[in-house]
C-alpha cells in the first residue's frame, strides 16, 4: 500500500520525541553511574564539536559580521543613520545568524560525523558488544553526545557572536571611521537580557534535535551497512529543516 | 526446590514460518557443563542467543538463577548480561577503545574506577590469554588468534554465573586451544559458572562437558552417551 509509507512520516517525530525522552530520562535515573568514562567521552565529543571548528567558524563569523555591515551601509547611508550599525548587527547577526550558522556548522562537521559513527558502530556490532557488557547504550553513546554538543553549540554561539561584532566593528572602522566605543555603545543599546538567553535557548534546542536526529538515524542502520550512506544524508538533511521549524517557533514565540 | 542456573520452559522460535526450535525444556545447574550437537547452525545460534536473553523466544518463559526473564524491563536484562559470558561469531570489540580499555570497559564503567586501578586487577587474566603485548592496540590491529583471546578474556573478566559459547573452537586454532580449555576450567573451578556451549568439535566433545544433547529439527534430545555419539558421528 502506498499509503503505509506516508503514514510512517507522520511517527518519525513521535519516534524522535521518544527517543528525546529516553536520553532525559536516562541522565536523570542514571546520574553518575560509569561517570569516569562518560566524562571522557563528553569531553572527546566537546573537543571535536567545538574546539576542532573554531578557526572556520572563526573566519565565516568575520566574514559574516563584515557582509551584514556592507549591506547594511549601503541602505542605511541612504537614509543618513549609520549609527544604527551596531543595532543591526545585533537583530541580524545575534538574533539569527549566530545560533543558525553555529547549528549549521554543528550539522556539517559534528552531526554527519556523529550519524556515521554511531551508524558504523552498529554495523560492526560495537553496539551489542556495549550491550553484552552490561551498559545501556543510550547512557554509553547518546547521552554524553547530548551533553557535549550542547556544551559545545552554547559556547560556538558565544563565539561567533563575538568574532561576528569583531568583523562588523573592523569593516565599518574601515569604511566608515566609526570609533570603537561608539560602535560598542551601539551593539550595547541595541542587545538586550532577552536577546542573550533567546540566543541561549536556541542554542540548546538546536543541539539537542542534531544529536537526537543523527544518534537516532545511526542507531536505525541496523546490520546494514549499504543503510548507512542514507542515514548520514537523511539525518543532516532531517536536522536543518528542524533547525528552521524550531528557529521560527522560538523566533515567532518570543518576537512577535 | 532445587534453583536451577538455566531454565527453559516450552521455548520455541520461529522466525516468519521457519520454525528453528519447539518446545524445548531444558535446565543446567551451577557448575555443570553441557555441549550441543546440531546440525543447524542457525537453530542453536538460536537457542544461545535465547539462552544469552539477546534474542526474545516466540514462545516459552526463560528462567536464570530461579527468575523469569522479563523482556520488556530493559534494566533487568542488562543486569542479566553483567552475569553472562557470551561469545559467537558475531561478537566484536569496540573499535575506537584499545584492547586494554576493551577489557576493562564493563569494571570502569560499573565500578567507576579508573583503568589504573583496574589494570592491576587485570593482571592475571591478561597474563592467562598472553595479551601484554597487544594491550594498546586497537581491535584493527589484532590478528585474529589475538582478537578472539581478547574477546574471551573480556568474558573472564566478568566473573560470569552462566557462560555461553558458540562454537568456540573456530575462533581458536590448534596451538591456542590452550587458552580455551583454561578458561572453561579456571572459571568451573573458581566460580562453579554453568556452561552451555554449541559445538562440532570432536576434541572438545571428548575432552570436556557433563553432558551432551542433540538438537535436531527444533527438538532438543535428553541427553546423549558421549561416546557412542562420536562413534557414530562421521
Amino acid at each position: 500500500m502506498i499509503i503505509t509509507p506516508v503514514i510512517r512520516k507522520f511517527d518519525y517525530p513521535f519516534l524522535l520525541s521518544a527517543f528525546f525522552y529516553r536520553i532525559l530520562k536516562t541522565i536523570l535515573t542514571k546520574a553518575g553511574q560509569g561517570h569516569r568514562i562518560i566524562i571522557k567521552i563528553i569531553v572527546q565529543q566537546l573537543y571535536f564539536t567545538a574546539v576542532e571548528v573554531l578557526l572556520l567558524l572563526g573566519i565565516i563569523g568575520v566574514i559574516f559580521g563584515a557582509l551584514v555591515i556592507i549591506q547594511s551601509l549601503a541602505q542605511l547611508s541612504r537614509v543618513g543613520i549609520s549609527e544604527a550599525l551596531g543595532q543591526f548587527l545585533v537583530v541580524i547577526v545575534i538574533r539569527e545568524l549566530g545560533p543558525m550558522i553555529a547549528a549549521v556548522i554543528v550539522i556539517l562537521y559534528s552531526g554527519t560525523a556523529m550519524a556515521t559513527e554511531v551508524g558504523y558502530m552498529t554495523v560492526l556490532g560495537d553496539i551489542r558488544a556495549i550491550v553484552m557488557r552490561g551498559i545501556d547504550p543510550v547512557h554509553f553513546v547518546a547521552v554524553p553526545r547530548l551533553i557535549g554538543t550542547t556544551i559545545a553549540m552554547v559556547c560556538l554561539l558565544i563565539y561567533f557572536d563575538v568574532v561576528a561584532l569583531l568583523g562588523g566593528f573592523i569593516v565599518s572602522w574601515l569604511l566608515t571611521g566609526i570609533p570603537f566605543y561608539t560602535f560598542i555603545m551601539g551593539v550595547a543599546a541595541s542587545i538586550g537580557g532577552s536577546d542573550i538567553i533567546i540566543g541561549f535557548i536556541k542554542a540548546v534546542f538546536f543541539a539537542a534535535i542534531i544529536v537526537v536526529i543523527c544518534v537516532y538515524r545511526g542507531f536505525q542502520v541496523g546490520g546494514e551497512i549499504t543503510r548507512l550512506p542514507r542515514a548520514i544524508s537523511k539525518s543532516s538533511m532531517d536536522c536543518f529543516i528542524s533547525l528552521l521549524v524550531i528557529d521560527l517557533i522560538i523566533s515567532g514565540i518570543f518576537y512577535l | 526446590m532445587m534453583s536451577y542456573l538455566l531454565e527453559c520452559r516450552g521455548i520455541a522460535y520461529k522466525i516468519g514460518t521457519d520454525v528453528l526450535l519447539e518446545d524445548i525444556d531444558f535446565t543446567l545447574s551451577p557448575g555443570q557443563g553441557v555441549l550441543i550437537f546440531s546440525e543447524s547452525q542457525r537453530a542453536a545460534s538460536s537457542f544461545l542467543q535465547i539462552c544469552s536473553t539477546l534474542i526474545r523466544p516466540t514462545e516459552g518463559k526463560l528462567f536464570i538463577e530461579g527468575k523469569e526473564v522479563d523482556y520488556d524491563d530493559q534494566e533487568e536484562l542488562l543486569d542479566l548480561k553483567r552475569k553472562l559470558a557470551f561469545v559467537d561469531k558475531k561478537s566484536t570489540l569496540i573499535q575506537n577503545l584499545s584492547v586494554l580499555e576493551n577489557i576493562a570497559l564493563a569494571s570502569i564503567y560499573h565500578g567507576n574506577k579508573s583503568l589504573e586501578s583496574i589494570q592491576i586487577q587485570l593482571d592475571p587474566i591478561i597474563e592467562m590469554f598472553g595479551l601484554r603485548e597487544v594491550l594498546y592496540l586497537r581491535p584493527a590491529e589484532l590478528d585474529p588468534s589475538a582478537k578472539s583471546r581478547v574477546l574471551y578474556a573480556i568474558e573472564v573478566v566478568k566473573e560470569p554465573v552462566l557462560a555461553i559459547f558458540d562454537q568456540p573452537e573456530n575462533n581458536y586454532n590448534e596451538n591456542d586451544r590452550y587458552y580455551l580449555f583454561n578458561i572453561l576450567n579456571k572459571l568451573k573451578e573458581d566460580r562453579d559458572s554453568g556452561f552451555l556451549i554449541y559445538t562440532r568439535s570432536r576434541s572438545l566433545i571428548e575432552k570436556w562437558g557433563d553432558a551432551l544433547y542433540l538438537l535436531k529439527d527444533g527438538l532438543l534430545s535428553s541427553p546423549v552417551d558421549k561416546h557412542s555419539f562420536l562413534l557414530s558421528w562421521r
